[in-house]
């Protein structure tokens, strides 16, 4: 059975499956509990698993990261909440240096299977320090798996496989999704990490998108289709380890590539990607440059206008779109 | 002491080399970088220069001798009287020659490495002391010469990953097609085009006929089949033969004189006396006279091959619903005016059905392209490859024109020619105009 | 104090100095192979801090946990690491406790407890809270124990973990092992307070400082921490005095610090210490004493042996342990 949740319902839901299913799983983090978290998502868990499950923090993201790690080094199944992304920052140290390296510098002898999830992305008018999208920090760790899922199923599928998996997992939440809704399935089941999902199929562009825009390269690909432009939408959704293949797979179909995501372009996941397509056998398919649409090399503004144009809209989308495929028939 | 002079070796696989003159004899005196003898090796002349100041002395081989590299070929003595026994001072030669002319200030190694890669010297800096040119120098002159080369190679080409593979896939060329992308870019669909052209040319060698043109998009239309082989040899000759244009102003009233007389005979032949005709004759004898005209320039390999051609077959450029077609009066020199008349015609009349053998559209000497029918008074012609030369012609029109004591109405046109200059000079061309102009002036000479 | 021991048996007096013995043998061995460029990379020698190693880990069980440093060697051992073992991951042998991975500075045997030395300077404080909570949360009967300098102790997640461990009464026990200078930043210039446990009270919980060369002080302090860990009495703050005599790392020109001020602290060597009240109350003879050191020397040739003749990791595994 399936029914519509959100995307904040879902991730909820997950986490109550998991806490239900498995002692060792816990919910850490500054207002987790009573307070529901600062986005709601913790809603409801505080009454049903009491205090010790789901543990509220003083405001100490080094701390929590530090909780985490230790716990999951001895058995435990920790799922930080690190409030906004933003405040990660403040957490590094712990991520990187311990929990990312531990299994490998101990020579494969420990594990650390640890969920920080987080809420990113830009639009809530929150500003620099409270709408970064920082993922492609982390996907330069070795050690870190990195998640971003776009849809409340996925949210769901992926985090129950985030808290399954035996590794230390970077789950990146989008403030602006939270209300999206979506058909969930029911139960327990996992959306597997490491899986690139094509959300849409068509044949004159790929646009491989992240998180939120995924649903914006959607809602543009609707657009696109009006004017006979085919659209094919790729969601990595496990941004690493990446699941090249399908992406590679469907430039070689369209010849032509659009990577969308929120993040400062310089140094974001968009390049990545860029290379990683421009070094596959898609290369040879390519009949136009591989282009990226990404937000503008700034701090987040808070001016309404200013923060909407940093940030790629279905407009832009269509645009670009437009464009790359004009200019290669 | 003395000085050996050796056979230099100019360049890696050289091996010897012969002696084509000495410029100094034994016992004149020498002086340091002064030019002793010349050799030929299998690719260039060289001039070998003294190694030292002195007197030459000891020449041991003489001209036409073919002389391993670094052979002892003679001795440069401080001396005439000086010159020790020769036996002696045979020493083993490397592979660095003792050419060092102090003059020009260069390194031997330089001069050789220059010879053999053909680098012109003059337009080389030395970076040496008192500027003289090293090998680093002629290395860098050879790279930049070299980058050069490459930059109008074909690796330059704009065209994406997709079309270089496709291309690869059907064995194509990526020069001969033009892109329809961004600033020419060559994309999968123009190598696809051109593959399918590539295919129908091969179904159907009996005709020229090329795929029509698909249906036009708004934003612009790539150029195909036809099109785009006019515009890629076009541009071609365009960008490697300077062009340079000589117009002449032509009164026509003999020749409409004697139209007027042998029209109706010609028209029993089964072509029309158009002025064309007339200009296709004219331009048939002026080119046995001036044949350096009636000519192909082709790249061979690294070389420029000039071939001049006794038999005039002329290209008479037709316009046609896609393009321009030069269908070729083949031996239009041995052609009268009837004969010629009659061939121009069947020529034209297929070009426009599209009837043409591929055989009928190759092989022109000269190309004659004609815009009378327009207002259109004069106008010059992008040389048709590998030809050297086309004439353009314009419209014919009366004019006033003073004979002396008052104007008087004459009905002229003017041609313009557009030569090949690295195969033609200015008076060369300037004399076939010449030529043109009288034959079509004093017309009675076409019926000889 | 009336017994002098603190309720040591001879038999566990004895396994104590052999332990601080076995520590500064295998130390100074390491020092030596590394000059020898046998070992590459740095290590921090420990050497004269053995006191505090084996006292501290005199108190724990083997179920409990320990958190080490980048001067960790002497922790490794006291939790019951082998030698062999760790001079294999020296030599960056696939034998070795983190199969050549991790070296000097990330020395650890899970099997014994110790979640491994550290390259971060406090980086593992915040883990032992997640330690200590894992335990509550599972029930365990067991403490977590982490070793950190005073340089750590001026780390902000000092302050995070300290804090969170106190508010959950966390099974956890602060090992500071005060050897007097962050690298070359002396303690009297990085804190204004005298005694780091002082800091103690800032959390709620209780501090106390102790002399770092006197195992069984340690020992005796230790003791009194982890019981109550154990007994849910929550974390406790160890300052242990100590000093150690060699520089910070393999590059160290110890311009920060006078020969005569390590001679002072030399003369206060922690095994001599142990030796020489063993000895006076009859319960050691020179002749033992003898006898463990030709043992200990003996255990560092063996270990060293092993080390050599291990395999090298094969490079085709390069890509293990990342994830898994």
């Amino acid at each position: 059975m399936s029914r519509e949740l959100t995307y904040a319902e879902a991730i909820r839901e997950a986490i109550d499956l998991a806490m239900a299913r498995d002692e060792r799983v816990f919910v850490v983090g500054e207002d987790v509990g009573v307070y529901g978290g600062a986005f709601g998502v913790t809603d409801g868990l505080f009454q049903k698993y009491g205090a010790e499950r789901v543990r509220d923090t003083p405001i100490s993201e080094a701390g929590i990261a530090g909780v985490a790690t230790g716990a999951a080094l001895t058995g435990m199944r920790p799922i930080a909440e690190i409030q906004f992304m933003d405040f990660i920052t403040l957490s590094m140290e712990q991520l990187v240096l311990q929990a990312a390296k531990l299994r490998f510098m101990l020579g494969g002898k420990v594990q650390v299977p640890l969920v920080v999830r987080t809420p990113a992305g830009a639009g809530t008018g929150a500003a620099a320090q409270h709408s970064e999208s920082l993922e492609n920090w982390f996907v330069h760790v070795p050690g870190l798996k990195v998640v971003m899922p776009s849809t409340p199923a996925d949210a769901k599928g992926l985090l129950l496989a985030s808290i399954e998996d035996p590794n230390p997992v970077i789950f990146v939440e989008h403030k602006l999704l939270y209300r999206t809704k979506g058909v969930v399935p029911e139960g327990d089941y996992i959306t597997p990490l490491s899986q690139s999902e094509v959300k849409r199929s068509g044949r004159d562009l790929t646009i491989v998108a992240t998180s939120l825009m995924v649903v914006r390269a959607l809602e543009a690909a609707v657009r696109l289709a009006e004017e006979g432009i085919e659209v094919e939408v790729v969601d990595p959704r496990t941004l690493k380890p990446l699941d090249a293949e399908p992406i590679v797979r469907s430039v070689c179909k369209t010849g032509r590539v659009l990577i969308v995501h929120e993040a400062c372009k310089t140094g974001g996941f968009g390049g990545e990607l860029a290379a990683v397509i421009a070094e596959s056998e898609a290369f040879d398919y390519l009949d136009a440059p591989i282009r990226r649409l990404a937000g503008l090399d700034i701090p987040v503004p808070y001016n309404r206008e200013l923060e909407r144009r940093m940030t790629p809209q279905v407009d832009d989308i269509v645009a670009a779109a437009r464009r790359l495929v004009r200019e290669a028939r | 002491m003395a000085t050996p002079v050796i056979m230099p070796k100019f360049g890696m696989a050289q091996e010897e080399g012969t002696i084509i003159r000495w410029l100094k004899q034994a016992g004149e005196r020498v002086e340091k970088g002064e030019t002793i003898l010349e050799v030929q090796t299998d690719k260039i002349d060289m001039e070998v220069e003294a190694p030292a100041s002195g007197v030459l002395t000891d020449v041991r081989y003489g001209v036409d001798a073919t002389v391993p590299v670094t052979t002892v070929i003679a001795m440069i003595a401080d001396s005439a009287e000086a010159s020790p026994p020769v036996t002696a001072l045979v020493a083993p030669a490397g592979n660095e020659s003792p050419i060092a002319p102090a003059e020009v200030r260069i390194s031997p190694v330089a001069q050789r490495m220059a010879a053999a890669a053909g680098v012109d010297l003059t337009q080389v800096v030395g970076s040496g002391p008192s500027g003289r040119i090293t090998k680093s120098d002629v290395a860098s002159a050879l790279a930049e010469a070299k980058e050069v080369e490459f930059l109008q190679g074909a690796r330059l080409l704009r065209a994406t990953p997709a079309a270089r593979r496709l291309a690869r896939e059907h064995n194509m060329d990526l020069a001969l097609i033009s892109g329809s992308g961004p600033q020419g870019r060559i994309q999968a669909v123009d190598v696809e085009q051109g593959a399918r052209n590539k295919e129908q040319q091969a179904a159907s060698a009996s005709t020229d006929v090329q795929p029509a043109v698909q249906g036009a998009t708004p934003t612009g239309e790539p150029l195909r089949g036809k099109r785009r082989t006019i515009a890629s040899r076009l541009s071609q000759s365009w960008r490697d033969a300077p062009h340079i244009f000589f117009t002449t102003s032509i009164d026509l009233s003999r020749v409409d004189a004697l139209t007027a007389d042998l029209a109706s005979e010609v028209e029993a032949g089964g072509g029309r006396l158009t002025l064309t005709v007339w200009i296709a004759r004219a331009v048939a004898t002026a080119l046995q006279r001036h044949p350096r005209l009636n000519a192909w320039l082709q790249p061979d390999d690294d070389q420029l091959l000039y071939t001049q051609h006794s038999d005039v077959h002329l290209g008479i450029a037709v316009a046609v619903n896609d393009g321009l077609l030069a269908p070729v009066v083949q031996h239009a020199d041995g052609l009268g005016l009837t004969a010629l008349a009659a061939r121009i015609n069947d020529l034209s009349a297929r070009a426009r059905a599209g009837a043409l053998t591929p055989d009928e559209v190759r092989g022109g000497t000269f190309t004659i392209s004609n815009l009378g029918m327009y207002p259109v008074d004069h106008f010059t012609a992008i040389i048709n490859p590998p030809e050297v030369a086309i004439l353009a012609v314009g419209r014919a029109q009366m004019q006033p024109v003073w004979n002396g004591v008052a104007f008087e109405p004459q009905r002229r046109l003017q041609a313009t020619l557009s030569a090949d200059h690295r195969a033609v000079d200015g008076a060369t061309a300037a004399a076939f105009l010449a030529e043109f102009k009288r034959l079509l002036e004093e017309p009675a000479r076409l019926l000889l | 104090m009336d017994d002098q021991f603190a309720d040591l048996p001879p038999a566990r007096l004895q396994d104590l100095l052999h332990q601080m013995m076995l520590i500064r043998a295998f130390e100074e061995a390491a020092e030596q192979l590394y000059l020898q460029g046998m070992i590459h990379g740095t290590m921090h020698l420990s050497i004269g801090q053995e006191g505090a190693a084996v006292g501290a880990c005199a108190a724990l069980r083997p179920t409990d946990y320990i958190l080490s440093t980048h001067r960790g060697h002497g922790h490794c051992i006291a939790k019951g690491a082998r030698v062999d073992q760790m001079m294999a991951e020296f030599f960056g042998k696939e034998t070795g406790y983190c199969r050549g991975r991790g070296g000097s500075m990330h020395i650890a045997d899970v099997s014994t407890g110790n979640l491994g030395a550290n390259g971060i300077v406090a980086g593992g404080v915040p883990m032992v809270a997640g330690v200590g909570l894992s335990i509550q949360m599972q029930r365990q009967d067991r403490v977590a124990l982490v070793f950190f300098g005073d340089g750590a102790a001026n780390e902000g997640a000092f302050h995070e973990s300290l804090n969170m461990a106190a508010i959950w009464s966390l099974p956890v026990v602060y090992f500071c092992e005060n050897n007097q200078y962050a690298m070359s930043m002396a303690i009297a210039r990085a804190s204004k307070i005298e005694r780091l446990s002082d800091r103690a009270c800032a959390y709620g919980i209780p501090g106390v400082t102790v002399d770092g060369n006197d195992p069984l002080a340690v020992y005796r302090a230790t003791r009194e921490a982890v019981e109550r860990a154990r007994s849910g009495g929550g974390p406790t703050l160890i300052e242990a005095r100590t000093y150690r005599w060699k520089g910070h790392s393999k590059s160290d020109k110890q311009r920060y610090r006078t020969k005569e001020e390590v001679k002072q602290w030399q003369e206060r060597d922690p095994i001599a210490r142990l030796a020489q009240q063993m000895i006076e109350a009859s319960i050691l003879t020179e002749g033992d004493l003898a006898t463990l050191q030709a043992r200990v020397e003996q255990e560092i040739i063996d270990a060293i042996e092993f080390a050599k003749v291990s395999p090298e990791p094969d490079p085709a595994t390069i890509l293990e342990g990342v994830y898994a």
